[in-house]
């Protein structure tokens, strides 16, 4: 008997009933009878576990019983730390608290700012003059950064500072906003420089409450008894909405989001038939009916152009669906706009699959949009991966459906996700020349590629953290570090050497596509310690420039050996023979596959393809 | 049959204190009871309150120690079940 499948199952059948019934009592009862199930047994991989702590002025345990089973239906399994209640600041300074013990991957801490306040403000704060109440913010945000600052500077975690909830009672009525800092004016104010003092910090995050608050209802969202009898500040039903929000970050840093939405056509993108109602009878316009057709593709574009790549997966004939692409006015997403689209009467799922490997990215990473509910049941039964979204009835809604989810988020935004809906575009030209071009040689010298390879920057940091943490398929050892532990190797260049690999094409920027780590193991020996490439430019050689770069600048070092790994994972196989192709002796294997390679520098060489431009800076 | 109330109430208890409904009797209490600690405690108020819409008196909070307060609370507002 397998006791792992076993508890696997057992939590399974558990999350069932909330998954049929979302209830708190259904909540509460799954949570609990969870905690009694024993993981011990159970060897969490890293990409699936996740310790957060919760910090809070007031009794945070009910949103945990929420975290910890939204984190189990995304397949991780939480450990979660709830600091004493009001204990925030002591365990933030006490190096040796629960929470430091806790060994957080996210710190999630929710403020009310009344405990920061004196008991009488609000009773003062008529009478408060203008200046006493600048000193009073002041006091409170220098006391907040100097906290958060401490618990950045101790801790690797992800940070997230819940703002606070803007009041909608205040002592002046209607007058509140004709005071120079009103009452709700003083909230709004400590949350905006809050904003600003964060800003440019990538490991602590204003979480938006105010914003959650409102959009749940200020007038409901507290539980005013609960609150007075146990400090249970939050309304049971207002639990699942933060949590919701809260689990935005907590899928973006477990790689747990999504890069592609795959969009059907017919209902989805416009309304009608354009094989039976053509042109002009397909429901697209600026006036209704039609503009909410309009008004979803404008959302669609606007996630597009932070980075989500657009995919088609439709039953049409090809000829018919293209020509809304080209010619209808009221068109807005373009052919341009597509990374790929598969328009046939083929099965959506192998479609589906095919979309994967031309794309090359995971089915994980998909969102799939489709009106037919009998499409969405063979997607979601065949390829679990993918993440069907339940479209509501009426298209007037697809916008806010689209709008609401929380699977598109990273924890910072790079150049790459800017354009990558134009690099996308790109590259389908370069696979359409492919076929034009007969051997991959030729082609590869027509792209006019030049392979920028530098040493890291502190720019880039974010780029090679978003790519170690990415990047399956050509990919070493798949060591996943955290921008923390980037930074630490950065700092400390007699140890580590960091390289970026940037492409350019004729047709167009790459942007930062490879990142290779080599350790300074010792004077004569030097270790790829993680050796990595975006898939987009996989099969043109760039890899085995990128090598031949680390391998001469060893050489000048006349080192003796630059040691090298293949750690195998379930999407790794693609580079199980990158070392020995490349000149590698091979002197350990181990049973679960893992290989460890050695080069000699000064005394073997390497060949490299000299069509490629090499620029070293 | 059961009443919609008596079931309602069942369930609350069943979902709060990991019980069957089999296993509901009169005794058990704060005391013998691991899992009804002060938090429990409050989440099985909430979800009465909610369930039956009705607000508990402190002392009624206070006065509730066993499953059979619970009833004995129940029946004060009018709510009656076994």
């Amino acid at each position: 008997m397998n006791s792992r499948i076993d508890v696997f199952h057992e939590q399974n059948d558990l999350l069932e009933l909330v998954r049929k019934e979302p209830t708190h009592r259904n909540y509460w009862n799954v949570y609990k009878r969870i905690k009694q199930l024993d993981f011990s047994t159970m060897e969490i991989p890293p990409s699936q576990g996740i310790n957060i702590a919760l910090m809070s002025s007031f009794t945070i345990d009910p949103l945990a019983i929420y975290l910890d089973i939204y984190c189990r239906l995304e397949g991780l399994f939480p450990e979660i730390y709830i600091a004493p209640f009001n204990r925030f600041q002591e365990e933030i300074i006490n190096e040796q608290s629960g929470l430091y013990q806790s060994q957080p991957d996210i710190v999630i801490l929710f403020i009310e700012v009344e405990s920061l306040l004196e008991d009488m403000f609000r009773v003062k704060f008529p009478q408060t003059n203008i200046k006493d109440k600048q000193t009073e913010l002041d006091r409170i945000i220098q006391n907040l950064i100097q906290l958060l600052t401490l618990l950045n500077q101790r801790s690797e975690s992800l940070i997230l500072f819940s703002n606070f909830v803007l009041p909608t009672f205040s002592p002046f009525g209607i007058l509140d906003n004709k005071q120079e800092i009103g009452f709700k004016r003083f909230y709004q104010l400590l949350n905006t420089r809050l904003e600003k003092s964060f800003r440019n910090n990538k490991q602590v995050f204003i979480f938006d409450l105010n914003e959650v608050a409102s959009s749940y209802g200020k007038d409901r969202y507290m539980n005013y008894s609960m609150n007075y009898r146990g400090s249970l500040l939050f309304k049971d039903s207002f639990l699942p909405h933060v949590s919701y929000e809260l689990m935005g970050y907590i899928k973006a840093l477990k790689s747990k989001n999504r890069k592609c939405v795959v969009l059907d056509l017919d209902g989805t993108l416009w309304g009608g038939i354009i094989g039976e109602d053509e042109l002009d009878g397909i429901k697209l316009n600026v006036t209704y009916p039609g503009n909410e057709f309009v008004d979803f593709q404008r959302s669609l574009l606007s996630l597009n152009n932070r980075g989500i790549i657009l995919a088609v997966n439709s039953k049409n004939n090809l000829d018919d669906a293209l020509e809304v692409f080209q010619k209808h006015p009221f068109m807005l997403i373009k052919e341009k706009n597509l990374a790929a689209y598969r328009i046939n009467w083929n099965d959506k799922v192998q479609n589906l699959i095919e979309l994967s490997k031309e794309i090359n990215i995971g089915l994980d990473s998909f969102v799939f949009l489709d009106d037919n509910p009998i499409e969405r049941e063979r997607i979601r039964t065949s390829l679990p991966d993918v993440h069907v979204v339940e479209l509501p009835a009426s298209p007037t809604l697809f916008r806010q459906a689209l709008e609401k989810m929380n699977d598109f988020n990273t924890l910072s935004l790079t150049r790459e996700d800017l354009n990558r809906g134009k690099m996308y575009y790109a590259r389908r030209k370069r696979q359409v020349l492919e076929q034009q071009v007969q051997s991959i040689e030729e082609f590869i010298k027509s792209l006019n590629i030049v392979a920028k390879i530098k040493f890291a920057d502190d720019l880039v940091l974010p780029r090679i953290t978003s790519l170690l943490n990415r990047t399956n398929q050509f990919n070493l050892t798949t060591r996943r570090y955290t921008e923390a532990e980037i930074h630490q190797m950065f700092s400390n260049s007699e140890r580590y050497l960091i390289y970026t690999l940037e492409v350019l094409d004729k047709y167009g920027h790459e942007g930062t596509v490879g990142v290779a780590i080599v350790k300074i193991n010792s004077v004569e020996t030097y270790l790829i310690d993680s050796f990595l490439m975006s898939c987009r430019v996989i099969g043109r050689k760039i890899e085995t420039t990128f090598l031949y770069k680390i391998i001469k600048d060893v050489q000048k070092k006349k080192v003796e050996n630059l040691e090298a790994e293949y750690i195998p994972t379930k999407k790794n196989s693609l580079v199980k023979d990158f070392y020995p192709k490349h000149g590698f002796k091979l002197v350990e294997k181990r049973n679960d596959g893992y290989m460890r390679w050695v080069f000699h520098p000064l005394e073997s060489k390497i060949i490299y393809p000299e069509y490629i431009q090499v620029v070293e800076e | 049959m059961m009443t919609k109330a008596q079931d309602i109430y069942e369930d609350i208890i069943c979902k709060i204190l990991l019980l069957e409904r089999n296993m509901i009797n009169n005794d058990i209490s704060q005391k013998n009871l691991e899992i009804w600690d002060s938090m429990t405690h409050l989440a099985l108020v909430s979800e009465l309150e909610q369930a039956f819409d009705f607000f508990l008196s402190d002392d009624d909070i206070i006065e509730i120690k066993t499953i059979g307060d619970i009833k004995k609370i129940l029946g004060k507002h009018g709510i009656n079940v076994t």
